[in-house]
């Protein structure tokens, strides 16, 4: 979600409504002797409408498993809603506790909600940063959970091709029993083409790529390539390396990818855990406060 | 740039088309690290509070004070439950989790007075708030007295009619002058109304000045130079207020109700002559009692009885007997002539002692030892036998009844920075200090405590009445 002009009536709501919530704790804080605290009605409104909120925010989980019926609104507005009510929440959570920490429970909880809150910032931060950075450096992006069904398609295609131009694949080593077997083995294009594509290009295609592959470096991998496209004998097969370099190359954006898009998501593996912690621990504060 | 393989036409060819059914690690993993704290946020709360003992301790805002610390059993004081979610309903902002009668099974607060109008304004739960830290759960903020102390018209029955007190907000900004200080209508000031006669001035200033002139002062005059005002104003054991000043520990050294027998007296012989005048002079050096007329008369007239009938003197000339005692009670039976000798000389010690002010050449003499000197006669009352009364004395023990107060905690001052003695010369000077002098101190700019609480008790402790003692150790610590 890209924080810009458009969501103006989001921060400006956010503003004013924290603004009211703030002044009018600290003129009920005045009034109360002894200061308000969550207990009094006045904390309990507080801390009502702050957890309403927050399951609000939290509500955004189920929005995305429910087909998009009108009368839910759009994704988008639930987002936007996400991300600025559940920082106004925090503002009445603070008005509730009136800026005290409480007790363990209560401690626990506003270090899970800082946990939530940061992570939830973070996310914004990344998500305003990431996707133009991937946009820029990866033309060709894939939907992220084919990219592993897309190296094996590749990788099979590939095989075609190396099969196609070196022959059938014997996975045995070459005998290589005097030096004049090992002078022919290094004049033979094919065999080093072979040999190049089992060593480099095929684990290149693996789930899980090296970054230390010559592979990974558009200078070293294009190198790599002109140097076999000039081995005599590959005259005929220059169509074919081609097309095995264009699949490295299209592996090595999918890498880089899959990096972004790591970055991208990673703040949820703590993001919405910490969620779900607040939700279980909220639940019992509400039960314990409310019983007692 | 589009992928130089994939394309609009060919997709089939390279997605499987459910692809989005089947995540990737990462979302994977975030399903897993969910589940996890899920069960342990569940496990752990469970856990908590049927495993571990005092569990309840984990989900309370705040400590209960240290004297309530006892209390394990939340359901001890929060006897009903969800009372806190009957807040959230209108009209309902006034409702406390804690009934009173929860709190009446340690305690009696007594009311603050009988005309506090708003039941809800003495629950005990609207000023002493719990589960604030392990502070002093009587050390109220000063709002819970100015809600009704900053308009009591609105907050007593009856209104305005017969109110006493001025509204209050703040001891800095609007506290009246205390009332021993304040001027009535009329423009008078109030005064001691104390029947004794006294002059600070004279005994801190001028007896100062006197210097060595007099041996007989010289040591309690030293006493009183060095100690102060604390030579006769004793704190007592609490450090707190002011013993009542006595007249044997604090007044006898310098002011003894001394009686002598003057005269010659002689006896048979040289012997005797000697026993004679040791027990004068030892008549002599005892003062007559401090008590009232009819028993320092009866004290010195038994002492004089003895002195003759150890040493019979010869007889005066004819006196009255109307004022013997029963002759035929106690030991052994006077003569007449004895009788008229102890009357003869008990006028004169009478005369002394109950009447030296009209006594020519004595008024205003610094070892006046009459009683008048310090106490008002009863002007045209006389007692039996014709003896004078003098009125009560009437000093207060306590001066400011409404508040408490504690020298020991002052105790750096020097006494007259608050108390104006040194320029007090009567008794009906006020030297209790004014408002103005505490709020020197007392006030935010300084930082020592102005709070309500820091001087006035709510509870009328003379009303506190006995709890019901049926709580064993076990019982109290909930076992």
């Amino acid at each position: 979600m890209l924080i810009d002009a458009k969501q103006k009536k989001w921060f400006a709501a956010f503003v004013l409504l924290s603004a009211a919530a703030l002044a009018g704790w600290w003129y009920i804080n005045r009034t109360i002797p002894g200061g308000l605290r969550g207990g009094d009605t006045v904390g309990l409104w507080f801390g009502s409408l702050g957890s309403v909120l927050m399951i609000y925010a939290g509500l955004l989980a189920a929005h995305r498993k429910v087909p998009s019926w009108w009368w839910l609104g759009a994704r988008k507005t639930w987002l936007r809603g996400h991300v600025w009510m559940g920082l106004l929440s925090v503002v009445l959570i603070l008005c509730h506790s009136s800026f005290h920490w409480g007790g363990p429970l209560e401690k626990t909880l506003w270090w899970v909600l800082i946990g939530v809150i940061v992570t939830g910032i973070l996310g914004v931060i990344l998500q305003n940063i990431l996707p133009r950075l991937l946009t820029s450096r990866v033309p060709t992006e894939a939907p992220y959970e084919q990219i592993p069904h897309l190296c094996r398609e590749m990788r099979r295609k590939a095989d075609a091709i190396i099969d196609e131009v070196c022959g059938a694949y014997d996975p045995s080593p070459p005998i290589l029993e005097n030096t004049i077997a090992v002078v022919q083995y290094a004049s033979n294009a094919k065999a080093q083409l072979r040999d190049f594509y089992e060593n480099e290009v095929r684990p290149f295609f693996d789930a899980k790529v090296s970054r230390r592959s010559p592979l990974f470096n558009p200078l070293q991998a294009e190198a790599r390539f002109t140097k076999l496209r000039r081995l005599p004998g590959l005259d005929d097969a220059t169509h074919q390396v081609d097309d095995l370099a264009r699949y490295c190359e299209e592996r090595r954006l999918m890498a880089e990818q899959e990096r972004i898009h790591f970055w991208l998501h990673a703040w949820l593996l703590v993001h919405i855990p910490l969620s779900v912690a607040l939700l279980v621990l909220g639940v019992t504060h509400v039960v314990t406060a409310l019983r007692y | 740039m589009p992928s130089a393989f994939r394309n609009q036409k060919n997709l089939k060819e390279w997605l499987e088309l459910d692809y989005y059914q089947r995540p990737r690690g990462l979302r994977r993993w975030r399903n897993r690290l969910t589940l996890l704290l899920l069960v342990l946020c569940v496990v752990g709360v469970a856990g908590a509070i049927f495993l571990l003992p005092r569990s309840a301790r984990l989900v309370q805002a705040g400590p209960v004070t240290s004297a309530h610390s006892i209390v394990h059993d939340c359901e001890r004081c929060h006897q009903e439950a969800f009372l806190t979610a009957k807040k959230l309903l209108p009209g309902n902002a006034g409702v406390r989790v804690v009934p009173d009668e929860a709190c009446i099974q340690c305690h009696d607060g007594p009311a603050h007075n009988q005309v506090q109008d708003n039941p809800e304004e003495v629950r005990c739960a609207t000023c002493h708030r719990e589960h604030r830290g392990r502070s002093v759960l009587a050390r109220v903020p000063d709002g819970d007295c100015t809600a009704c102390h900053a308009d009591l018209k609105g907050h007593r029955k009856g209104g305005r009619e017969g109110l006493a007190f001025k509204d209050v907000h703040a001891f800095n900004d609007d506290h009246p002058e205390f009332r021993l200080r304040r001027t009535n209508p009329d423009g008078q000031k109030a005064s001691d109304e104390a029947k004794i006669l006294f002059n600070h001035e004279h005994h801190l200033v001028e007896l100062k000045k006197l210097g060595d002139r007099f041996e007989r002062l010289a040591e309690p005059l030293k006493k009183l130079r060095e100690q102060g005002c604390v030579r006769c104003h004793e704190p007592d054991a609490a450090g707190r207020y002011m013993r009542p000043v006595n007249y044997e520990a604090h007044c006898a050294e310098c002011h003894p109700l001394s009686v002598q027998l003057a005269g010659e007296f002689r006896g048979e012989g040289p012997r005797e002559d000697q026993q004679i005048k040791q027990a004068v002079e030892e008549f002599n050096r005892k003062p007559a009692p401090h008590k009232e007329p009819r028993v320092v008369r009866a004290e010195l007239r038994e002492r004089l009885l003895s002195f003759v009938q150890r040493f019979p003197v010869v007889p005066d000339e004819d006196a009255p007997m109307d004022r013997l005692v029963d002759e035929g009670v106690f030991g052994k039976r006077p003569t007449r002539e004895q009788w008229k000798w102890v009357k003869r000389k008990l006028d004169s010690f009478e005369g002394v002692l109950f009447a030296a002010d009209k006594l020519e050449g004595v008024q205003g003499q610094l070892l006046n030892h009459s009683c008048n000197h310090c106490h008002i006669e009863k002007k045209g009352e006389r007692g039996g036998a014709g003896l004078p009364v003098f009125e009560k004395t009437n000093i207060p023990d306590r001066w400011l009844t409404h508040a408490r107060f504690s020298h020991q905690h002052h105790r750096m001052l020097n006494c007259t920075e608050c108390h104006d003695a040194p320029v007090s010369s009567k008794t009906a000077d006020i030297l209790m200090p004014s408002v103005g002098s505490c709020q020197k101190c007392h006030n935010p700019d300084v930082g020592v405590r102005n709070d309500c609480v820091e001087c006035h008790n709510y509870h009328d402790r003379r009303h506190t009445r006995e709890i019901h003692k049926n709580f064993t150790i076990d019982k109290a610590l909930s076992k």
